[in-house]
């Protein structure tokens, strides 16, 4: 047992004197700090910027003048996507996500305003510490741990370790341990310097289980590279074990993610604009798949209403029956909008599912759900926004048809108007985004891929062990 | 003599090259790249054609409609209502748009650009210019797409490390470069044959796969087949540079696995962070309005109109100077100075987002030339049309329309001249004006220039240092 925490630390001070580790460490390390600290003050700004343009919405709302409570449905309100704490880590999917909601009577806009129809983006390589994370991080321990025992065995001293009785699992154990141990010194700064920008910006205590988990899922990945790494060297050539390594480095952090990009379009294509609003109009006028037309309906509400109130005309109803025929169009195209887009995320999260099912060929997908998951940074809690954004889009449309119908007759209908008792009344947009285990449960496939690959890297590391010989 | 012996060396490098499974493999590894890349080009194309048709189709729909109804209207002798389909405002802002795409260019397939910076369809409307977007998985934005542009920007320059990292640290390793250098061959000419004839393959392999990729996703014409050319040009200067700086790592003396890491390291830094550096460091050398300001500055200024519209709505006619007819209550005369009203205070507002955002661009375009990468990626997506300059081209042509269109119907509104059914087919539409390719032939030469002159510098300094340097024992 203490044989290999001997040659841990034999390694770990060995790699500690190389200037090549500490140029290299130093580099990623100071790297990431860097990005920690932009990417937080950018997330500061962002965040403040989005909760008082929300403050700005909700006055611009209250404050607007006595009208008819149908042009304020028009007038509508907008709400701002609250960024998470955690983006300053991982920004995920924002920077191409709407992050603007206008909520209005009759239509459901998609979210506008990305950072990428800001013109601000960078696509290939994010500078975040995610960035870093997932595509440096492996570089850095390929670079590092290729020669561990190639190097090793091309210089003689492996045969002289193990004609020293040194078993093999000892050998790789101890190197794993201290090559891990001496990138944990190097990263050390960075994971400490994170805690502090996320104190310093949240006092959510979920948000430290999240960081924690992150750091989890990162150790994972790390361990990962390095295990495949060292199980690679053991067989190979500090060569071959180089070239192997950084091309599966290169192919699975750059090339797959993006041919899955174009195999899930291929795949599971989204629809066109022109397509998916004719789509939209096409079942508000005709119903559903043809069923139950708009003018049918509303004649049927119509007589509904008039039997209701025993009345034999529109005219003779004690309410405003413009408000109820409102609210019942309403409900219908809510529910055609429903079904539209129901599908349209159905799409999205097959592709999302397409994107982690290729994690079998690509750890750096799996590490990249689950890190944008915890980070809230994620498809599935942009769509949760949208669909909470609509949800209180109807309330508000309710709200104000109601008061346009029973405040008013026929024959005040038109000239009614309502005021600031109404409009603070209805309560602002308030979002509250999805538990940590709704979050998690959503990466089920990129959480069980992250542990195959484990598993497959613990295999391969034994296997390497039970293979370990002093040529190659 | 000095050069026969190169050729013998290039002749003997290439029989080598030819009987490697592994380089073959590569090359139909590299091939079969660019035909999925075009593949994926062509489907996105494809996308967008029909797209674009079923956009403009709607449009035309409408039109025809609204010229029915208006064509009704005059024949039941209808009188003027407030919301009455001939009215000026109401045709403009609610009942009638002008579709605004931009088509594929040639050689498009190629390359598919950023598609979600750069929308290829804009709604216009009396009101607004308004961009169409198509649903799209934002994990796919952030992603990118699979296109040749991707395999020659960012997958060459590997493939040209991996064929060069051990182009004389091989021989050494294997106890062979003792040998070769025993013939009357300086290590120089060695280094620079060796590499000539791994370049040989590598352009011809990346020519071969874009000339299939072409046959099988363009159709040719003219001005696809000028592109194709000038595409293949710039391809193999590429690869000379990247050939040059695998000449430089070599003439160290280093240990094959060392020029590996030092190539990988130099790829990342010089074709990946150094560009994503510069994204960041123009989007802070010029800030501007961001979408959430815009909003809630037009917001603003419909609500400052909302509270004082009577008095504003009378300030607006005056200034006009044109008698009405309209009651000073109608909904169209009340639109009209609301949306003049509101124009006036965003149009700063405009002018700097629309002024930050070219500056971005201008800083992107020259902090590209830091990177060989960067640099590529624009020239590539120039000559498919899917560049930042031709939209913006486009974007400056669709606000253009956006004004005169507006200003057609706007003009009508004071004095209450409604549409006639007989004028709808006359009403224009929005037409490409294709911007001059002149700026990206000029900056195709000047790349091309700076990388064959910085190639050249890199190749002497390693002529120098491999001169000097000890490559035989390995270090």
């Amino acid at each position: 047992m203490a044989g290999w925490l001997t040659i841990a630390r034999q390694e770990f001070r060995s790699l500690l004197r190389d200037h090549r580790f500490r140029w290299l460490c130093s580099a990623v390390g100071l790297c990431l700090l860097a990005v920690l600290i932009v990417g937080w003050q950018q997330t500061q700004r962002v965040r403040a910027q989005r909760t008082a343009a929300n403050a700005i919405a909700r006055e611009h709302w209250v404050t607007q003048p006595p009208k008819n409570p149908h042009a304020a449905a028009h007038y509508g309100v907008y709400a701002f996507k609250p960024q998470t704490a955690l983006a300053f880590v991982d920004i995920g999917i924002d920077e191409h996500a709407g992050v603007v909601a206008f909520l209005e009577a009759h239509k459901r806009h998609d979210l506008t305003g990305t950072a990428a129809q800001d013109g601000r983006t960078q696509r290939l390589l994010a500078l975040t510490a995610a960035g870093v994370l997932q595509y440096l991080l492996p570089l850095l321990i390929i670079v590092l741990a290729f020669d561990a025992l190639a190097g090793e065995r091309e210089q003689g001293t492996l045969r002289y370790l193990l004609s020293l009785g040194v078993h093999p699992r000892t050998l790789l154990a101890g190197k794993l341990a201290g090559i891990g141990a001496a990138l944990g010194v190097a990263l050390l700064p960075a994971v400490v310097g994170s805690v502090l920008l996320l104190w310093w910006l949240e006092d959510a205590p979920w948000d430290f289980v999240r960081m924690a988990l992150m750091a989890v899922s990162y150790l994972l990945y790390g361990f990962i590279f390095l295990a495949l790494t060292l199980a690679a060297s053991s067989r190979w050539s500090a060569r071959m074990t180089l070239l192997g390594m950084l091309t599966f480095w290169a192919v699975s952090s750059f090339v797959v993610p993006r041919m899955v990009t174009d195999l899930a379009a291929r795949w599971y294509p989204t629809p066109a604009r022109a397509a998916f609003d004719a789509a939209v109009a096409h079942d508000i006028k005709q119903g559903i798949d043809g069923h139950n037309p708009q003018e049918e309906r509303l004649k049927a509400f119509e007589a509904k209403l008039l039997a209701q109130y025993n009345a034999k005309r529109l005219e003779d109803l004690p309410i405003n029956p413009a408000g109820l025929l409102m609210q019942e169009s309403e409900e219908h195209s809510n529910q055609v909008y429903a079904h539209h887009y129901a599908r349209l995320w159905s799409v999205f999260e097959r592709q999302v599912t397409l994107h982690n099912a290729a994690a079998i060929v690509a750890p750096v997908l799996a590490v990249r759900s689950v890190s944008m998951a915890l980070a809230g940074t994620d498809v599935f809690h942009h769509l949760d926004f949208a669909d909470a954004a609509e949800r209180y889009r109807q309330l508000l449309v309710k709200t104000l048809n109601e008061d346009w119908a029973y405040n008013s007759t026929p024959a005040t209908g038109e000239t009614y108007v309502a005021d600031a008792r109404l409009w603070t009344s209805i309560q602002p947009f308030t979002y509250t985004p999805p538990s940590l285990a709704l979050a998690l449960k959503q990466q089920w496939l990129a959480l069980a891929w992250l542990g195959g690959w484990l598993g497959f890297s613990l295999l391969a590391i034994s296997s390497a062990a039970r293979g370990l010989t002093a040529v190659t | 003599m000095h050069a026969k012996l190169w050729l013998s060396v290039f002749r003997h490098e290439w029989r080598h090259l030819l009987r490697e499974k592994s380089r073959w493999l590569a090359g139909l590894v590299l091939s079969g790249l660019c035909v999925f890349g075009a593949y994926n080009g062509l489907r996105w194309t494809t996308f967008q054609q029909t797209a674009s048709a079923a956009f403009q189709k709607s449009a035309d729909e409408r039109l025809a409609a609204y010229r029915e109804a208006v064509a009704a209207l005059e024949q039941k002798q209808a009188p003027d209502r407030e919301f009455d389909a001939r009215r000026p405002l109401i045709a403009g802002m609610f009942r009638v748009f002008q579709p605004a795409v931009l088509p594929p260019a040639p050689l498009a397939t190629f390359a598919i650009g950023d598609r979600d910076l750069h929308p290829y369809a804009f709604r216009i409307t009396m009101r607004e210019a308004a961009v169409q977007p198509d649903p799209e998985n934002p994990l796919h934005a952030a992603t990118g797409w699979f296109d040749i542009a991707f395999v020659v920007t960012f997958l060459l320059p590997l493939m040209v490390f991996a064929f060069g990292y051990d182009v004389l640290s091989g021989e050494r390793e294997q106890g062979t470069l003792a040998l070769v250098l025993a013939q009357p061959i300086t290590p120089f000419a060695l280094l620079v044959t060796k590499l000539a004839a791994r370049g040989v393959w590598l352009v011809g392999t990346m020519w071969g796969g874009g000339l299939l990729a072409f046959l099988l996703t363009e159709r040719p014409s003219g001005a696809a087949l000028l592109r194709l050319v000038l595409w293949m040009g710039l391809v193999a200067v590429y690869v000379w540079l990247w050939l040059a700086v695998v000449s430089i790592v070599a003439a160290q003396g280093w240990a094959s696995a060392t020029n590996a890491v030092v190539l990988s390291v130099v790829w990342l830094v010089w074709g990946l962070l150094i560009p994503a550096a510069g994204a960041g460091v123009a989007n802070g050398l010029a800030p501007g309005p961001n979408s959430i300001e815009l909003v809630n500055a037009r917001r603003s200024a419909d609500h400052a109109f909302e509270a004082n519209e009577k008095e504003l709505t009378a300030r607006y006619l005056a200034a006009q100077g044109v008698p009405t007819a309209l009651p000073a209550e109608d909904f169209s005369l009340r639109a009209l100075a609301r949306l003049a009203a509101v124009e006036s205070e965003m149009r700063p507002l405009r002018e700097a987002e629309a002024q930050a955002r070219r500056r971005r661009h201008q800083w992107r375009s020259r902090l590209a030339w830091l990177s060989p990468t960067a640099l590529m990626q624009s020239l590539l997506d120039g000559l498919s049309g899917v560049d930042a300059d031709r939209w913006l081209a486009f974007y400056d042509q669709v606000l253009a329309f956006h004004e005169t269109w507006r200003e057609r119907f706007a003009r009508r509104v004071l004095p209450n001249d409604l549409i006639r059914a007989e004028e709808v087919p006359s009403w224009p539409r929005f037409t490409l004006r294709e911007p001059s390719l002149s700026a990206l032939y000029l900056r195709l030469a000047m790349a091309g220039g700076l990388w064959l002159g910085l190639g050249g510098v890199l190749l002497w300094v390693a002529g120098t240092r491999v001169g000097s340097a000890s490559i035989l024992p390995a270090r």
